[in-house]
């Protein structure tokens, strides 16, 4: 997969991640260096450990023989991956779901963890799929490290000054950027049209 | 920050969520747009409240109880019940909107222990649990029957659009203060 590729997809799902920050950032008067720097730290190695997990799987079973055409299956899986992650994007967009403002004076591991646990299941399956098709392992990790300090900065600090309304933004966008990979696979190099 | 800063603050933020609430239910009203109508930054909201509701609470005591402390305190129960009533109709909108809201951060809620701490404070709850000697029926509880009693009913007259009018609900609310119920029943008998 090209960078661009891996790029979009990282950031597509991570925007789910900077929806959760978002509504830690908007529970909070200000925002402490220490929280912020634990949170970029745990979510990024989460999110490394689901995809290479996924990803150490699937290299295995195509290394070992037990996938036929590991790259034409890897995109294939990977196009209904993306394609199905965008959906359950635009699903929580759509949902709306009720959340009490409430001050807390501290974030703690345990109020997000579970919601960054929950959205890395599909970075495992994105992963696994890049397994399939072959990436540069080196370019993946520097992607999640940068990607996920970003969205966790950048979640926090939209949800303490614009409160937690963005999120909705960022489900669309994160839906529409794991479409346009999904779209681009499917044409470009699974049925080749473009 | 200083107290009169503080309160001034206080204050816009609490003119904002009822000047919101005229328009949208209060569940509905986000932190953002309190503290955008206000002309403050969002943060300042959590260093003066920790949710809207507290804000709700905020505005019942200040708005409602507060002022009735020295009214209380001198005996003047029927102009404290008169002030509060009328208080509430002034701000009809607001306050519909307010008793609309149900759960842990209900309107009842607050009001209920609005009133329950003003009756345990000025009104003799001492002599009213006194009247059978169980060791359960303690000031507390008589309070706390009082002010469920009043609230419930003052709710209701929120809810019905406060159509009563505040001279006859506060008369209702004395005569029941000073004749209990089972007397008006010994008397029809």
């Amino acid at each position: 997969m090209s960078v661009v590729e891996n790029l979009f997809i990282i950031a597509g799902i991570l925007l789910d991640v900077f929806a959760t920050m978002e509504i830690q950032g908007a529970m909070m008067a200000q925002i402490k260096k220490k929280t912020m720097v634990i949170a970029c730290v745990v979510v990024a190695v989460v999110e490394l450990i689901f995809y290479f997990t996924g990803y150490a799987i699937c290299w295995l079973l195509a290394s070992q023989g037990h996938i036929v055409n590991p790259t034409y299956y890897g995109e294939a899986v990977a196009a209904i991956v993306l394609a199905l992650l965008g959906v359950r994007l635009m699903f929580k967009a759509i949902s709306r779901e009720y959340i009490l403002e409430r001050r807390k004076d501290s974030i703690k591991v345990w109020d997000y963890i579970r919601f960054i646990v929950m959205s890395s299941i599909y970075t495992a399956a994105a992963g696994c799929a890049c397994g399939l098709v072959g990436i540069t392992i080196w370019q993946v990790i520097l992607i999640i490290l940068v990607v996920s300090f970003v969205m966790v900065i950048l979640g926090l600090y939209t949800g303490l000054h614009y409160g937690f309304e963005i999120k909705t933004i960022a489900y669309f966008v994160g839906a529409l950027l794991l479409w346009g990979v999904s779209l681009e696979m499917l044409l470009h190099r699974i049925l080749e049209i473009i | 920050m200083n107290n009169q800063s503080q309160n001034a603050i206080d204050i816009v933020l609490a003119e904002s969520l009822k000047e919101l609430a005229v328009t949208k239910p209060i569940e509905k009203i986000t932190i953002k747009e309190i503290t955008d109508k206000a002309g403050v930054i969002r943060p300042t909201f959590y260093n003066h409240f920790q949710d809207k509701y507290e804000l709700l609470e905020w505005i019942t005591i200040n708005e409602l109880f507060a002022p009735t402390e020295p009214l209380l305190s001198n005996g003047m129960l029927k102009e404290a019940v008169t002030f509060i009533l009328t208080a509430m109709e002034n701000d009809k909108d607001f306050y519909r909107r307010a008793a609309q809201l149900t759960g842990q951060n209900s309107f009842y809620e607050i009001f209920t222990s609005c009133v329950t701490k003003a009756v345990l404070k000025y009104i003799d709850v001492e002599s009213l649990a006194g009247i059978a000697d169980y060791k359960w029926l303690k000031e507390e509880v008589v309070a706390d029957f009082l002010g469920h009693a009043i609230s419930w009913v003052t709710l209701q007259w929120i809810l019905k659009g406060m159509n009563a009018p505040v001279e006859e609900l506060t008369d209702v609310y004395i005569k029941i203060f000073h004749s209990p119920i089972i007397d008006v029943i010994a008397k029809r008998s």
